[in-house]
């Protein structure tokens, strides 16, 4: 075992020792393996070290922008959102307003304007077409004596009932002037003029029907019970398209077949339809009438032919007056007057009254043959010649 | 300076330090924006403290526009001593949301609805 025994003491080194010792360390330094690669693993962990921080700021900069990015995302499908919501307020927005639109609008009529087959500038066309005019005889009169209440709750019935019938039989309504109607029918693309000038008349003579059931309903209603419609239908090329200021503009029609329309009204009988000799010819087939002369019109420069409406040539077709049902039938209340009643009032209840005495004779008869007897009907009692 | 389109305008009133959006913006894509970004990143840095932004006359913005509206809030956080004032619409109903939402970018924005 060794001891030490002695420390400290001076060591006497010259300079070649010195020499020597450094020479000897550089050697090692040099020749030494272990020693230079630790000195080198330090510089990579401090390159390292250098990478790492470098990378942690850049994946720092990437969660900002990700968080940006993020909140981007967010923003844009919130705004989305809103918008859609938006839009769906506005679209039933619009589905209100068009349903409220269609009340004031004939069906043909919205149809255009919503299909975007009718603009503004749409270019004015030349038509053929069928245009009626009717008109409340003495309404003028009646507006100075009925309380305005009463006088809204009869002309609101009355123009609901009217528009009613022209929305049912296709016609457009041009407009409403007080209680006058204006109507024209055969604006459809490809419409057969003969079929729509039919449908005008039939859908004149249901509205004089109209008006004598609204006569009952306001007699029973203590408004006055003995106005009588005048009718008055034409033929004839017209001018259609919008007219009217760059605001405001009407989808109408005009020319002197208009007006001979109008005029026609003024020249029927109070519950009666006069027509003229062109939708004479186009009508005759289907409906009976009766010549009334040619009439000097204003602002028409020839006379024309006229034409009062009767009733229908089909003896098949509903009666006005009597619903038939399969135990037999119903008459309506009948106020008739012999001073104000239409040809067309006395038409239709000759036909009814006919209708009816059929029936009861029908039933007579088969209730005497049922036991056993002969039955011979009246001549009267004929089906009804029209 | 204006930016018109057909259904919008971008006016920057330099008097005012104002910038008022008008109309309807339905620009496609990001893109069609640049101009508009552009202007907005001009002015902030041509005002001297406070830009103030009328959006209350916008009735309409897309989805991009919304998207080029939030990237200017980002550059507005990188201008130093600059702020925007925006004042939006409570009647038209997309500006309460979306206009609230720059205010997550940045707490250099400030909105008033009107």
């Amino acid at each position: 075992m060794s001891r030490c025994l002695y420390v400290g003491g001076a060591l006497v080194v010259d300079d070649a020792s010195l020499d020597k010792v450094r020479s000897s360390l550089d050697t090692l330094l040099q020749d030494n393996g272990p020693v230079r690669a630790i000195n080198d693993s330090a510089q990579r962990v401090e390159q390292l070290i250098k990478l790492t921080q470098s990378l942690v700021q850049a994946v720092d900069s990437t969660l900002r922008e990700l968080a940006d990015l993020r909140l981007i995302h967010e923003s844009t499908l919130e705004h989305a959102t809103e918008v859609e919501n938006e839009l769906e307020e506005k679209n039933a927005r619009i589905t209100e307003l068009t349903q409220k639109l269609r009340k004031y609008l004939p069906d043909a009529l919205y149809d255009r304007v919503m299909g975007g087959h009718l603009e503004a500038e749409s270019p004015h066309q030349r038509k053929r077409l069928t245009i009626l005019f009717s008109d409340i005889v003495g309404f003028t009169t009646l507006t100075d004596h009925l309380e305005p209440e009463m006088l809204s709750a009869l002309l609101n019935s009355y123009l609901d009932a009217m528009a009613g019938l022209v929305n049912k039989w296709g016609g457009v309504i041009d407009k409403f002037i007080g209680d006058a109607v204006m109507v024209f029918f055969g604006d459809k693309e490809g419409a057969d003029i003969q079929l729509e000038t039919e449908k005008c008349v039939l859908m004149a003579l249901e509205m004089q029907q109209q008006m004598s059931l609204l006569r009952h309903h306001w007699s029973e209603k203590g408004l006055p019970g003995d106005l009588r419609m005048r009718i008055g239908i034409n033929t004839g090329y017209c001018t259609l398209g919008n007219f009217g200021s760059e605001k405001r503009m009407d989808y109408t029609i005009i020319g002197g077949q208009v007006n001979a329309a109008s005029r026609l009204e003024h020249q029927a009988p109070p519950g009666g339809i006069l027509i003229s000799g062109s939708t004479y010819l186009l009508v005759k087939d289907k409906l009976e009438c009766l010549p009334r002369g040619s009439v000097a019109l204003k602002g028409i420069h020839h006379e024309v032919e006229t034409y009062e409406v009767i009733g229908q040539r089909d003896d098949n077709l509903p009666c006005a007056y009597l619903d038939e049902t399969e135990q037999g039938f119903q008459l309506r209340a009948v106020h008739f007057n012999r001073s104000t009643a239409s040809r067309i009032e006395c038409e239709e209840l000759r036909v009814a009254c006919l209708r009816a005495l059929q029936i009861i004779e029908a039933t007579v008869s088969d209730t005497e043959l049922a036991l056993g007897a002969v039955v011979d009907l009246p001549e009267r009692f004929d089906k009804p010649a029209r | 300076m204006t930016l018109k389109g057909d259904s919008y305008t971008v006016e920057y009133v330099k008097i005012n330090n104002l910038i008022v959006f008008r109309g309807v913006l339905r620009l496609q894509g990001r893109e069609h924006y640049q101009q508009i970004f552009d202007l907005l990143v001009n002015s902030i840095s041509d005002v001297e403290s406070v830009l103030a932004i009328d959006m209350s006359k916008l009735e309409f913005l897309n989805s991009s526009g919304i998207s080029s509206l939030c990237l200017f809030a980002i550059h507005l956080r990188d201008v130093p001593g600059k702020r925007v004032v925006i004042t939006g619409s409570n009647s038209i109903s997309w500006q309460a949301k979306s206009l609230s939402n720059l205010l997550k970018f940045t707490n250099k924005i400030q909105l008033t609805l009107i």
